[in-house]
């Protein structure tokens, strides 16, 4: 049944990563993926791997725990490598048997085209999955969409479902269990047999799951409406998101350095 | 300000959006807590839930296209959470895109008068003729499809050598399962209705009979 009812990849650490404004870490997201994607050289991939081996390091996560999380896409990386090696007709050939023709280039590529992808995951999960909560996610999403209201987005709403979600994640994936176990003594089956009878036990879960949860969202109304909750007009925070001096000076320095491995490959074309 | 607020039409509103609020909140909720649930792992990542989608897809049926949609697009951003961000198209329509698709079951809801009037959020479903609940959910499946095979050749194109063609391979890997998602899914949502709509017929024969007379 239910072992892991976290949501997203958040771990848990003192760093300077972990401290920062969550809207700098989503602007910072968007700058590196760019980044790691404008490299197609060894070169810069060496470069590039600096850079994330700096921010494993700000992030202060142990590696073991970065590793793991990469774990879900080695199918794809190898996959990628080894359509790239069998593919690639260019360049010397270094080994041949049967159909199969490896060059030298097509390792190059392979290589290079695995190992953007693995600095890609890495970078990408340690600026957001790992090192935020997506409680200020959400706060940090709401602020820097919150633009979008002149376009009558409904941004606060937005980011209200999202906490109330985050809120009821916990709550709702133990009731999902307590019902499983319920419906489970009673006879219904989820991993056994074929797709109609785990369907059949799933159902038996599904209705009362969600009879319940819509009455829980009834009565969730009516106490906001209790305490006079009016949408976001005049409303304040208890923890509002405050950028420091530090946080605008990562997000200078960071944003520069995520370019650094271009740059290198762009000099070395010149040079 | 709060003469305003006090005539009865306004609070009605208020009180409407109060409960999109709260019951957007608890189905995102509830389809993440579903999506923890596999049925099937595809080797790939790819895997097939109870039904997660549906809740998604009742909130936008009960709420109508504009509350339905944001709430698809919030849970879109949960699942990217969780999820692998590989190449920024590859988030877009695999993450984004896909579940924010889900949320065009708004097009399905009843009238706003009707609904409206109906505070009983489940009852609101029954407003609603069986078959559109059926389309919504196909619609729902059908732009995940696409958007998953689009995606899947997009991280072809931009991992592998190009003159492959990779749009077969990755029509074959999404459909096959969210072709299983699917059925998996009506199959739930029969009996869904099939309990609910049992529930319901002692009570609502009187008022559809009242309803005719």
């Amino acid at each position: 049944m239910l072992k892991d009812i976290s949501i997203g990849r958040y771990y848990d650490a003192e760093s300077t990563l972990h401290r920062m404004d969550p809207r700098v870490k989503l602007i910072l997201f968007a700058v590196y993926m760019t980044g790691v994607f404008m490299i197609s050289k060894p070169e810069g991939i060496l470069a590039s791997f600096i850079v994330v081996l700096g921010l494993v390091v700000l992030s202060r996560i142990p590696f073991r725990v970065i590793i793991r999380s990469v774990r879900p896409i080695i199918f794809l990386m190898l996959f990628v490598f080894v359509i790239n090696l069998l593919t690639m007709r260019d360049g010397r050939t270094i080994l041949r048997f049967w159909i199969v023709r490896i060059t030298d280039y097509g390792l190059e590529r392979a290589s290079v085209m695995t190992l953007r992808l693995f600095l890609l995951i890495v970078s990408t999960t340690l600026l957001l999955s790992l090192t935020t909560t997506p409680l200020k996610m959400a706060d940090g999403l709401e602020s820097l969409f919150a633009p979008l209201k002149k376009i009558r987005v409904p941004v606060h709403e937005m980011a209200m479902m999202m906490s109330i979600a985050l809120r009821f994640i916990p709550t709702l994936v133990e009731e999902t269990d307590k019902i499983m176990k319920a419906q489970a003594s009673r006879g219904a089956e989820y991993d056994t047999g074929n797709i109609f009878v785990r369907a059949k036990g799933y159902a038996s879960v599904l209705v009362p799951l969600f009879v319940s949860a819509f009455k829980r969202a009834e009565e969730l109304a009516i106490a906001m409406e209790a305490r006079c909750y009016r949408g976001g007009e005049g409303r304040t925070k208890l923890n509002p998101l405050k950028m420091r001096t530090s946080d605008y000076l990562w997000l200078v320095l960071l944003g520069i350095i995520a370019f650094v491995p271009v740059i290198v490959e762009i000099l070395l074309e010149i040079g | 300000m709060s003469n305003h607020h006090d005539q009865p039409n306004n609070r009605r509103k208020m009180r409407e959006k109060i409960l999109a609020i709260a019951a957007g909140g608890i189905c995102i909720a509830v389809a993440h807590a579903l999506s923890l649930l596999k049925i099937f792992e595809m080797p790939q990542g790819g895997s097939v839930t109870p039904a997660s989608m549906l809740p998604i897809v009742f909130f936008a049926l009960c709420f109508g296209i504009g509350p339905g949609l944001a709430v698809a697009f919030i849970f879109s951003i949960l699942q990217m959470l969780s999820g692998y961000m590989l190449h920024p198209a590859q988030v877009f329509l695999d993450y984004i895109l896909a579940f924010s698709m889900l949320g065009l079951a708004g097009f399905f809801a009843p009238a706003r008068a009707l609904r409206e009037n109906e505070s009983n959020i489940l009852n609101r479903l029954t407003l609603i003729p069986i078959y559109k609940i059926f389309i919504a959910v196909f619609i729902g499946v059908f732009c995940r499809l696409v958007c998953s095979v689009l995606s899947g050749v997009i991280f072809y194109a931009s991992y592998a050598p190009e003159g492959q063609s990779a749009l077969v391979y990755s029509f074959i890997y999404n459909g096959s399962f969210l072709l299983i998602e699917f059925i998996i899914t009506v199959i739930l949502l029969m009996s869904f209705l099939l309990v609910y709509g049992m529930i319901k017929t002692n009570k609502s024969t009187n008022k559809s009979s009242a309803k005719k007379a």
